[in-house]
């Protein structure tokens, strides 16, 4: 199956078969490679080898095919010193020395075999035996542990030591829903404590008391339950023996067998190992190949994926006449001849126009092509949106307009390099943890950090983290702080005049250095009615401009706005200014919030661009893809999905195919979006299970899960990685056959065997992905469009010499305050957002063990405003906008400003998309999730029933 | 005023000096003597002792009681008749036998009183310093030769010229006043005696190294110590000779004291970081050297409290002068601290090279019990145990690593021949199970093995091969320890074992 | 689509390009409208227009004479 080779540097690389994933970087190496750029030159075991100066003896030994034996020392985390297997003479030292922690020098002469050092290591070993349970063939560490393969290695015979004292009765702690952590089999290798320090950074873990009663302890002697363990499994990763031990591989004992997958939550798009035994999937451990992720993960992606198989999954199609009746369940062809027939009825009656699509980040690149295909070319017309409208659709104008990429612009690993890293708008420890943990590590090595949010989220300030400038800015006023900024790095002369000249459109820049030199883009005028300290917004641009390479990070803050692309500009408009674009550690980097919302533009599945965000109109384009579909493609644009409400409300919208959104829920005014879906006469929701949405639906196709298709998906950073099948799909059908399918049904034949074909078409229609294909992704695991001849190995940073669009275009930001404005009547402003242990709507989460981290969706209020309501923590509160009103427990906390309140919307009870309103982003429509009028009343017993 | 001392420090406090206190007040009072709470001069054999001023003189009575105190003075004047008059003190046989270098003021005064610090060419050190360039003073105790006190006997010349040749924006001076070895006290009576020298020790090692920022890292189990040496800071900083330019120099200097928390292992440089930064007193592995990465990850010179002491004498007199005391490679004076069974326990300075023999009989009067003394344990719970066919070694650093033993910090526990040495060898691995920080395998799990291990030579179980394997530990532990904890418990196992086979049931 | 729904939306673009001078926004407010909204969608504004002028901006009005 695999072949090894050594290569000309001694490095080991894997043949390939067609099937297979590279394997490459399975190795661990011991201890991080340095970042020198110095070459040293040593002798191990007679044999020259060349390494990084400042790498360790131990993974100059890896890197050159020597094996030592190792337990403590991991590459995830820096060397600790503890089993001290791994010694080594050499002819520097008096004593043998711990190759983990001794590093390499010039001419260094190595041992790393002797009967001295084998003697020594059966001794360690010895002792760790002495005082530990022997039950090897019946643990469930049997097959996977370090410290058997380490017994094993030193030759281990006898424990000479008999009786003594011991661990073997420390009781088990199971309070972690997905892990179990058993003290008698600890080797007190504190690897699990290290990597909730430097990988995970949120420091739960410690060791309690000291020499051979020393244990690990979560947080203060609690239970992993707890603590301030978030669950992201790095503890259970790095441990070498079945101490932290996940309780599906307790259950089910170790895979057979792995496949390297991408994971279906947020934009970080980890790479897993989906490891398996036949159909059924043990558990993911996150892959250290995976350049977004490096081996880490966060408790959804890690544990969270038992939904797949959850009781309601809904396998076999449904279709009813009526929303009232009861759904019957029917074959396949049947639910594809009733839909398509309903489809083409309401076409004839009503108009080509009349019906459209609504595609996901559910979907994968592959599927989001075909529906976008099957929008134009079956239906006829442009009527496809997809999520990203309620998220990110500023982003793709805002950068469109300014850079002439509708993407962010660095990698993660870009952080790296930061001097200086601002948030606004987005929170990463809660909605993109792993990508929050590199950030966390680079604050820790001493970048500075700007927040900008009005709520005190965790970076602000948490285990050796501490934002150096905080604005708490009143919602809605993010383009005035950004103006506000730009004035001062202007007024202070700051800016990057060299970048300016010779990067950026120079006419528009002066036009936009007269607006923004006007008194009313100044601090103290903006931090009247943005409710800051003008300081604190002085302080965060001088430190922006002049602080070194800083890079901006902002989330749906930013777009959930009605001037949602005005603030994405606006932020471009500071990274230009400054200089701020075309290397490392800087940039404007939207943090796109779903697994494959970014893929989901990039195919095209908006009603005003192509595949590629080529506009409709463009004829070029459109002729090209006419030929190759084989179809009459219209050059006007389409209805937007609110637009597609509104038109339905107005009796002009008949019918939709919905795969994986679910509007009803996630969707603001879902009154209004009721009334939509009510007046459609054939909606058609393809999904896992019967969401809020199929409450309104026609057609019901089941859809299948990412671990039940093949396929791409894109990250945050561009990034085009494997989804690859482990099972099959539950309703028989992954969801690309059924698209396809269902297109056939319309009329419109599509004929693909397998989802790499139609990645080639992609590839041959569009030019940024020309050179994408399942075998270049095969080969290198991953890769960041632009990918083509240009650009072969991909583009990790974009816009390095000029811009995608030439020069740098600037755009005047005028501040526009929302028409959503408090009064005596809704005197408070709520935002919302998310937390970690859930996801979005929840329908993934809410059906795992993650709810018991968060079963309820609560309202955050400052306690001076829960006090003058009379509100203790824990009330039931009335939540009422002027849209509508419904009811919520409240927490009084101070991470809130008096004045707003927050909450998550990740349970549909909790209706908090009842109250938002239907004001949007003025280029776009992204709904002003961020921004609602509210009043907050505590309700009393009666009144909750 | 004519002045009467008595030496108030934990050792005398601890036979209930305090109880003589208040009748001694009135007595002097009533014949015009005026009290001076001294830190003790540690000689144990002559506590309770009292010292009476007479024309510019020091009369010592010894050994005395409540009772003794009536008659203690005549006619405002020392009764020379006393039964408990031991001459001058100068001349008492006990202080006579030493090289007070460091100690030369302890026992003296009042411990927390500048003036009199000053007044005994106190700062006189200092001031010459801070005349000098920092290479200069750094060149000045290089060529004393003085290596570090605490135990490992580092040249502390060359710790300092590594400090201060690392650039850093911030540099530290820390010293290291957990002196936890059992039957060790001379960190504790240098600071309870003289704190100033301590601060001044201090304040010139900061001024070689460029360090503006010093840190006493001293253990919570010496109160008094805790209080005489806060006083003395605040005194210190009251009249200018801490804080922003002492002296007129310019050069500014800040001095904190932290107190430890029970824990043997922070009297190890590392873990004494660690602990420090307020993190679990854990060790940390070197390279890097604290010197380069020490507090902070900031270059830090560290240092036992009598190296630090013994840095204004040097200053003073000049590095040759210290130099030219002391045997071989082993300058200066070492300040043996007496302890166990013997007659005169107490702290000794006297010079390297000086037989341990001498300290023995000569100095200590053998044992109190008058039997043999059957076994020395020189160098704190780590040293090695010594028959009397090695009494007639030199104290010094290197003829005793020769001899498998060690010189340390000048501890020095005397046994009688009831000792049983398997006891002694048990006791070693049960120490080191009870301070072991826990990181590294060996001495973490070996520890209590080794005592276990002991325990079952001792009930004659499986005796040849439980001695093999006791040899195999030992070897484990001193060659793969991450520290000398675990390093050195070997030496007191396997000298037991070696010298008085017969308490091991070895034929 | 409901009149009202689309002066609002039409109003909003046009008040975000307030900062340009007058005939740069109207271009720039005529131009997204054709970019982003349906034939349908357009053609509902004009009629609207035709009908409740006075409920338009002056800079709007601009706007939707030219489309």
């Amino acid at each position: 199956m695999l072949n090894i080779e050594r290569g000309e540097n001694n490095n080991q690389f894997v043949e390939l078969n067609t099937e297979s994933v590279s394997y490459l970087g399975n190795m661990d190496y011991g201890t991080p490679e340095s970042t020198s750029d110095e070459i040293v030159s040593l002798v191990i075991d007679n044999k020259t080898v060349r390494t990084k100066a400042g790498n360790s003896i131990l993974r100059a030994c890896i890197e050159a095919g020597i094996h030592l034996p190792k337990l403590c020392a991991t590459d995830s985390v820096n060397a600790f010193g503890s089993c001290r297997l791994c010694i080594v003479t050499t002819n520097m030292h008096r004593k043998p020395v711990a190759s983990c922690h001794t590093l390499v020098a010039e001419g260094m002469e190595v041992v790393t075999q002797s009967n001295k050092l084998a003697k020594l290591r059966k001794g360690i070993m010895e002792l760790y035996i002495s005082d530990h349970p022997l039950d090897c063939l019946t643990c469930p560490a049997n097959g996977d542990c370090e410290l058997e393969d380490m017994a094993g290695v030193v030759g281990l015979r006898e424990v000479r030591y008999g009786e003594g004292e011991n661990h073997l009765k420390l009781k088990k702690d199971t309070s972690n829903p997905y892990f179990t952590y058993d003290a008698s089999k600890c080797i007190l290798c504190s690897r699990c404590v290290r990597a909730c320090d430097e990988v995970q950074g949120t420091f739960a873990l410690t060791i309690e008391k000291r020499g051979f009663d020393s244990k690990v302890s979560p947080s203060d002697h609690q239970s992993f339950i707890d603590s301030e363990c978030v669950s992201c499994g790095a503890c259970v990763q790095a441990c070498p023996t079945a101490s932290l031990m996940e309780k599906s591989v307790i259950e089910f004992g170790v895979a057979e067998d792995k496949k390297m997958t991408t994971c279906a939550y947020c934009g970080v798009g980890c790479s897993f190992w989906a490891e398996h035994k036949g159909e059924q999937v043990i558990r993911m451990t996150p892959a250290k190949q995976g350049k977004a992720n490096e081996g880490h993960s966060c408790v959804k992606g890690r544990f969270a994926w038992t939904y797949a198989t959850s009781e309601d999954r809904i396998t076999t199609p449904l279709i009813r006449d009526n929303i009232n009746d009861e759904w019957k369940p029917v074959s396949w062809d049947e639910a594809f001849t009733f839909a398509a027939n309903k489809f083409k009825e309401l076409q004839k009656k009503h108009g080509i126009d009349c019906i459209g699509s609504i595609t996901s980040s559910r979907c994968t690149n592959e599927e989001t092509y075909l529906i976008q295909k099957l929008t134009r070319a079956a239906m006829g017309n442009n009527n496809v949106d997809t999520c990203a409208r309620v998220c990110h659709s500023p982003t793709g104008y805002g950068l469109k307009k300014t850079f002439g990429t509708s993407a962010g612009t660095q990698n993660f690993k870009s952080v790296g390099e930061s001097d200086v890293v601002m948030f606004i708008g987005a929170n990463p420890t809660d909605a993109h943890p792993v990508f929050g943990s590199r950030v966390k590590q680079r604050l820790r090595q001493g970048a500075k950090l700007i927040v900008v949010d009005p709520r005190k989220i965790d970076l602000v300030q948490s285990a050796h983290i501490k934002a150096d400038h905080h604005i708490p800015l009143k919602p809605g006023t993010n383009v005035a702080i950004l103006n506000a900024m730009a004035h001062v790095i202007v007024k202070n002369n700051l800016q990057d005049q060299n970048f300016l000249e010779e990067r950026c459109d120079s006419q528009l820049y002066q036009n936009w250095l007269e607006f923004i030199k006007q008194s009313k883009n100044s601090p103290e005028a903006v931090a009247q009615y943005a409710q800051v300290d003008p300081q604190v917004i002085y302080d965060a641009a001088v430190l922006y401009a002049t602080g070194g390479k800083a890079a901006i990070y902002y989330g749906l803050g930013v777009t959930e706005h009605s001037q949602g692309s005005s603030t994405v500009m606006a932020i471009a408009n500071l990274a230009m200014l400054t200089g701020n674009i075309g290397k490392e550690g800087v940039g404007v980097n939207p943090l796109r919030g779903q697994n494959n919302v970014q893929g989901a533009c990039d195919m095209g599945s908006f009603p005003h661009e192509f595949p590629g965000y080529r506009h409709v109109s463009d004829d070029k384009t459109r002729t090209q893809l006419a030929k190759e579909w084989q179809a009459d493609l219209r050059s006007e644009p389409g209805l937007r999905l609110p637009n597609m409400f509104d038109a339905a409300i107005a009796g002009d919208f008949k019918g939709m195919y919905i795969h994986g959104e679910d509007p009803a829920q996630s969707d603001p005014n879902t009154l209004h979006v009721a009334e939509a879906l009510s007046a459609m006469e054939c909606v058609i929701v393809q999904d896992l299970f019967l969401n809020e949405t199929a409450k309104y639906a026609h057609v019901f196709f089941p859809g299948s899960s990412f671990l039940e298709k093949d396929g791409t998906f894109t990250n945050a950073e561009r990034r085009i990685s494997r989804v690859r099948k482990i099972t099959n799909p539950l309703a028989g059908m992954a969801d690309w056959e059924v698209t396809q399918a269902f297109s056939n049904a319309l009329g419109y034949p599509m004929n693909y065997s397998h989802p790499s074909e139609i990645m080639d078409e992609v590839a041959r229609l569009t030019p940024t992905f020309s050179n994408v294909s399942y075998q270049l992704l095969d080969e290198k695991t991953s890769v960041q469009w632009p990918c083509n001849d240009e650009n072969p190995d991909g583009t990790p940073l974009m816009h390095m010499d000029k811009f995608v669009i030439g020069k740098g275009q600037f755009m005047l930001t005028e501040y526009v305050p929302t028409l959503e404005k408090s009064g005596a009547k809704f005197p408070l402003l709520l935002t919302t957002g998310r937390i970690l242990s859930q996801y979005n709507v929840g329908t993934q989460t809410r059906r795992t063990e993650n709810s018991q981290w968060h079963n309820e969706d609560i309202l955050e209020i400052n306690p001076t405003d829960a006090e003058s309501r009379g509100i203790s923590d824990g009330d039931w509160i009335s939540l009422d906008s002027r849209v509508a009103k419904t009811k919520l427990r409240a927490i009084a906390t101070d991470r809130i400003p008096p004045g707003v309140v927050y909450t998550t919307f990740h349970h549909p009870d909790s209706g908090v998309n009842v109250i938002t309103t239907e004001l949007s982003d003025w280029a776009t429509n992204c709904p002003e999730y961020k921004v609602t009028a509210v009043q907050v009343n505590k309700l009393y017993e009666s009144s909750t029933t | 005023m004519k002045k009467i001392y008595i030496g108030i420090e934990t050792g005398t406090l601890s036979i209930g000096i305090k109880n003589l206190l208040s009748p001694l007040q009135e007595i002097a009072k009533q014949q015009n003597y005026q009290v001076v709470e001294t830190g003790g001069f540690g000689l144990y054999a002559y506590e309770p002792m009292i010292e009476v001023e007479h024309n510019n003189e020091r009369h010592a009575f010894t050994k005395v009681t409540e009772k003794d105190l009536q008659t203690l003075l005549t006619d405002n004047k020392p009764n020379f008749n006393h039964s408990c008059y031991a001459g001058k003190t100068q001349d008492l046989p006990l202080l006579k036998c030493q090289q007070r270098f460091t100690f030369r003021r302890v026992g003296l005064n009042s411990p927390t009183c500048v003036q009199s610090y000053q007044q005994e060419q106190g700062y006189e050190g200092l001031k010459k310093a801070l005349s000098m360039e920092p290479q200069g003073v750094i060149d000045q105790i290089k060529e004393s030769g003085i290596r570090g006190r605490g135990g490992a006997g580092f040249p502390t010349g060359i710790k300092l010229q590594t400090v201060k040749d690392s650039p850093a924006k911030q540099k530290y001076i820390v010293c290291n006043a957990d002196e936890g070895d059992s039957g060790t006290f001379a960190d504790r009576m240098l600071i309870e005696g003289d704190p100033f020298c301590l601060i001044e020790g201090m304040t010139i090692s900061a001024k070689a190294v460029g360090a503006t920022q010093g840190f006493v890292y001293l253990r919570s189990e010496y109160p008094l110590a805790l209080q005489r040496l806060t006083q003395a800071i605040e005194n210190a900083y009251q009249v200018g000779l801490l804080g922003k330019n002492i002296l007129d120099s310019g050069f500014n200097f800040d001095l904190k004291i932290h107190s430890g928390a029970g824990a043997y292992i922070c009297g190890e440089e590392t873990s004494l970081l660690e602990s420090l930064e307020g993190k679990r007193g854990v060790i940390r592995f070197k390279p890097p050297l604290p010197a380069i990465e020490g507090l902070f990850a900031s270059p830090t010179a560290l240092n036992n409290v009598i190296t630090l002491a013994t840095l204004p004498e040097i200053l003073l007199q000049g590095g040759k002068a210290h130099n030219e005391i002391g045997y071989e490679k082993s300058k200066g004076t070492l300040t043996v601290q007496l302890a166990g069974n013997i007659k005169n326990g107490g702290l000794y300075e006297v010079p390297f090279g000086t037989s341990l023999k001498t300290v023995l009989s000569e100095i200590g009067g053998g044992t109190r019990t008058e039997r043999p003394i059957k076994a020395v344990q020189v160098g704190g719970p780590l040293g090695a145990y010594f028959p009397e066919e090695l009494f007639d070694l030199p104290l010094d650093y290197e003829t005793f690593m020769g001899k498998g033993g060690m010189v340390g910090h000048g501890g020095v526990v005397v046994f009688d021949d009831t000792v049983d040495l398997s006891e002694q060898a048990k006791f070693a691995f049960e120490f080191c199970a009870h301070e072991s920080c826990g990181k590294c395998t060996p001495c973490r799990i070996g520890s209590t093995r080794g005592a276990e291990l002991i325990a079952k030579i001792q009930k004659k179980q499986d005796l040849d091969k439980n001695l093999e394997v006791v040899d195999d530990l030992c070897e484990l532990m001193e060659e793969t320890s991450l520290c000398a904890l675990g390093g050195m418990t070997p030496f007191p196992v396997k000298s037991a074992i070696k010298h008085f086979p017969s308490d091991f049931g070895i034929k | 689509m409901e009149a009202n729904k689309l002066l609002l939306m039409a109003e909003n673009i046009c008040a975000n390009f307030s900062a340009y001078p007058e005939e740069q926004r109207t271009q720039q407010t005529i131009t997204h409208i054709e970019q982003f909204w349906t034939p349908a969608m357009r053609k509902d504004l004009k009629s609207d227009f035709s009908t409740n002028e006075q409920a338009y901006s002056p800079a709007l009005k601009l706007v939707v004479k030219k489309i």
